[in-house]
């Protein structure tokens, strides 16, 4: 499946839905001993995987899961970046 | 080293050059050095078609304004002096920009001459061995 085509099958809206939802249920396992590591969550199994960046934490859930889209979240932040006033998405 | 310039004459910003990678496809595009910008790169949804990157990630990032916004992202191979890592790719329709995370794992100083318009990356350990 192409990436269009994932991307249409599993929405952006849900799966950012459904990836704050699962993090909300498994934050205070993380919290706050790794605030600042990334989760990789894969909305379909429900599983989240640990890393210290988010290329990691993608890295390390590809393995189980190699062709999904995964909610990605900085531990202890609502977002997983921050971006400056540069940054102007159009 | 990375040597890179001043550009853009309307908004003076300091870019460096970066090789990105995937599969068999490599692109040398400038980022805007943005201590702003605490990932690794963002990059134009042209440069990752041509790329051919895979969309992995969908993350929530929080600009200026303190608004959220969603973006795509991919992994990619960035290679910097014979160093190549895994990096994290913003998608977006927005300047190249390099982040604080990028710099980090590739332990770069950012020395920004304003007055020269220059811009340098350095590995720190290099510049504590001229000290």
């Amino acid at each position: 499946m192409s990436t269009d085509e994932l991307l249409k099958t599993n929405n952006i809206e849900k799966i950012v839905t459904d990836g704050v939802e699962i993090y909300e249920s498994v934050k205070n396992n993380y919290q706050p001993a790794e605030n600042g590591k990334f989760l990789a969550i894969d909305t379909g199994s429900k599983k989240v995987y640990l890393g210290d960046t988010s290329a990691e934490a993608v890295r390390n859930a590809k393995m189980e899961h190699p062709d999904n889209i995964f909610y990605v979240v900085k531990i202890g932040s609502d977002t997983a970046e921050t971006i400056s006033h540069l940054f102007q998405n159009k | 080293m990375v040597t890179g310039k001043f550009d853009d004459l309307k908004h003076p910003l300091p870019y460096v050059p970066t090789v990105i990678l995937w599969g068999q496809s490599v692109q040398t595009p400038y980022f805007v050095v943005d201590t702003g910008f605490t990932g690794d790169l963002v990059v134009t949804p042209k440069i990752a078609q041509e790329l051919g990157l895979k969309i992995d990630g969908i993350e929530k990032v929080e600009n200026a304004n303190g608004g959220i916004v969603v973006l795509q992202t991919a992994s990619a191979i960035a290679y910097m002096e014979g160093q190549e890592l895994l990096v994290t790719v913003l998608i977006s329709n927005n300047r190249p920009l390099m982040g604080i995370s990028f710099m980090e794992k590739f332990k770069y100083t950012a020395i920004v001459d304003c007055i020269n318009k220059t811009v340098k990356l350095e590995v720190a350990e290099k510049i504590i061995a001229k000290v």
